[in-house]
């Protein structure tokens, strides 16, 4: 799940409504898809109709983002439904839930893969492709076709608090430095953040393809500073709060993390880290099971278009497509600057990943 | 004075047949018991299934019971459980050293507070757990109302740390979640108690202690085995406390159970700790409730 798209923490009882759900869904079972090359539609620019059905986190589908399209095609009836995670998405598509766009996340779709549930894209059908960030990335080429169109990332830098440190901070490795003791926090929502940014401090350049050797390693590095973090933190609030109320000076975070805090005043900075800046990379892909392929490809270049990539850059987001830039406010523009993400490291879904989790279990409950 | 036999109004229609009267409950438990199994018994009957299940990314699944042998080999979870019994059982002592005065005071001595008290209790319940948790937070941070009244008062001079992020704010922030649960149960089963009895205890020579332990314990031991099993089971299953206020530290069961479901996407070992969890339950139930009947004298 991404920071900055995640709701806030679930209640107490949403793991297990979470858990009925897709157990219920995946119980129920459902057909296979073709897995070949979505054909793009013959006249791109016509306007779709009938139903199309989008599966995303939920501010890919909000009505800032979706009502343009539908005004641009009055004739087509268009389903939303949101979810919380890829792999969510991939259990209920399994079980049978009928999607025609769905979004995929790189560092999450390896579950959307492996049970074949989308297809290739015929990039021909995206007007933007060759301007779009992150177009040629690990991960949004698999087995030599395209699975998803980028449309949003989130570089993952560090936070500081400008009045409580008066020195300055340029990488990840600042976070694990002993002044902060008590009072520096990790992102703790899933496995991959900690583990990817104690790897980066520990030296390793190519976090998300670590062998076994290498992930020990971070393992026990991380275990040695466990009690240096003060709190590790699990939602956008959860991270405003412990910088608002103290807790902590420095953390790892987003660019529209940061600046959701300086809008509310918190003297924070975002800093792109020495290191090398980890990137949480989104985009639309089409389901394997996919009816209306020339509404998919309509909503796909609609989302991609400068117009609407402006309003992903308003809402924090980076942008995919630099057409959007001069649409985007002053304010925004640096948040939104896809050029700052030119030697970004894309999240991607690490092959050792189940090794990952087991590393970030044992990183929580070593005493 | 005796009515005659004729006087008596009789009772017109004839008596319902014996299958008629076999069935009239039965129709009358159908609905509820319809309710009970689609809604209660199908998901954990669900449950169960796919704990017996192995499932990969691919889809492919099949009897195993490699869930269960794999959470019952693994020191790793044994170190969990072992962590989330201990806090689990340190917030229900204190929920019980807190909750059975509280209850005593609510049945005996709160008066024409009685009603109103038992109010603010269920009110107190009815706060969103997540504002509730928060609300800790603010009193026991760094820069919480705790902190700032020590240093005001000058007890400390810089702030404990030690009361937030760890396994006693998570042990704090429990125990009184809960708190409501265990003692309504507690004080009900006082309610029923006759007052009168402490009296003649205390006629006989019984200290508070004595009385207690001797008269009231035994006669409210259904209470607390109700509260055990409103309270203590579910303490074991609970995510949301560690993870808003056990920092690095307070790693539980229930946060296992989360991060396999709705992390990893492993339904099936998600399922299986899940019965695993179930089954402890049921077996302390057991416990507590054969515990409860010693203390009354069971019959």
């Amino acid at each position: 799940m991404k920071p900055g798209r995640r709701p806030a923490l679930p209640g107490l009882s949403a793991p297990l409504v979470a858990f009925v759900l897709t157990v219920a869904l995946a119980a129920c079972g459902g057909s296979s898809g073709s897995t070949d090359v979505a054909p793009a539609p013959s006249d791109p620019d016509s306007p779709a109709s009938g139903t199309l059905r989008v599966f995303a986190y939920e501010d890919s589908v909000t009505p800032e983002m979706m009502d343009p399209f539908q005004e641009q095609n009055p004739d087509l009836e268009i389903k939303t439904a949101t979810f919380d995670s890829n792999s969510e998405a991939a259990a209920k598509l399994a079980g049978g839930f009928e999607a025609d766009v769905v979004e995929i996340c790189l560092d999450e779709a390896e579950p959307l893969l492996r049970r074949n549930l989308i297809r290739p894209l015929d990039t021909s059908g995206v007007t933007d492709w060759k301007n779009l960030a992150f177009n040629d990335s690990e991960g949004v080429r698999q087995d030599g076709g395209v699975i998803m169109v980028p449309l949003s990332a989130g570089p993952h830098g560090v936070i500081v608090n400008t009045e409580a440190v008066d020195r300055e901070i340029t990488s990840y490795a600042d976070i694990f430095e002993p002044e902060f003791d008590g009072r520096a926090a990790l992102e703790g929502d899933y496995a991959l953040p900690p583990i990817a940014v104690s790897a980066l401090v520990k030296g390793i350049e190519d976090p998300m393809n670590m062998d076994e050797g290498q992930l020990a390693e971070v393992s026990e590095f991380m275990k040695e500073n466990r009690d240096h973090f003060r709190s590790l933190w699990r939602s956008d609030s959860d991270l405003v709060n412990l910088f608002k109320s103290g807790e902590v000076v420095i953390s790892d975070g987003n660019s529209g993390q940061a600046k959701r805090m300086k809008e509310a005043d918190l003297p924070v900075e975002w800093i792109a880290p020495d290191e090398g800046t980890l990137s949480w990379v989104c985009g639309f892909g089409i389901t394997s099971r996919a009816d209306n392929l020339d509404a998919a490809y309509r909503l796909i270049n609609w989302q991609a278009s400068a117009k609407a990539q402006a309003i992903r850059g308003s809402n924090g987001y980076v942008v995919t497509n630099p057409a959007a830039m001069p649409l985007i406010s002053e304010a925004d523009r640096a948040t939104a600057d896809p050029s700052s993400l030119t030697d970004a490291i894309p999240e991607t879904y690490p092959p050792l990943y189940d090794q990952w989790v087991r590393a970030f279990e044992t990183f929580q409950a070593s005493s | 004075m005796g009515v005659p036999m004729a006087d008596l109004p009789t009772v017109t229609g004839e008596r319902p047949g014996r299958l008629s009267r076999l069935l009239r409950p039965l129709a009358f438990m159908s609905l509820p018991t319809a309710v009970l199994v689609l809604l209660f018994l199908a998901p954990m009957g669900i449950l169960v299934y796919f704990s017996f299940q192995f499932g990969d990314l691919t889809g492919s699944t099949g009897f195993t019971l490699t869930n269960f042998t794999d959470i019952l080999s693994d020191p790793l979870y044994r170190e969990i459980a072992l962590t989330t019994f201990q806090i689990a059982t340190i917030a229900m002592i204190a929920q019980l050293i807190v909750g059975i005065p509280l209850a005593y005071v609510l049945a005996y001595k709160a008066g024409r507070f009685e009603l109103p008290l038992l109010l603010a209790l269920v009110l107190a319940d009815e706060l969103n757990p997540m504002v509730r948790i928060y609300a800790w937070r603010m009193l026991l941070g760094r820069e919480g109302l705790i902190n700032e009244a020590l240093m005001s008062i000058g007890l400390i001079d810089v702030p404990i740390d030690a009361l937030l992020f760890n396994k006693f704010s998570v042990i704090v922030v429990l125990s009184t979640s809960y708190l409501t649960y265990t003692v309504i149960p507690i004080y009900a089963s006082m309610k029923a108690v006759d007052a009168g009895l402490f009296e003649a205890a205390r006629d006989m020579g019984a200290g508070w202690f004595t009385t207690f332990r001797r008269v009231l314990l035994p006669l409210i031991a259904p209470g607390i085995f109700i509260a055990l099993l409103l309270v203590y089971v579910p303490l074991f299953t609970d995510f949301a406390a560690p993870t808003l206020v056990g920092g690095t530290t307070g790693y539980m069961l229930g946060n296992v159970v989360s991060d396999l479901v709705l992390e990893n996407g492993n339904l099936n070992a998600g399922a299986a700790m899940s019965f695993l969890m179930l089954l402890a339950a049921g077996l302390f139930s057991l416990v507590a409730y054969q515990l409860s009947r010693i203390k009354q004298g069971a019959k």
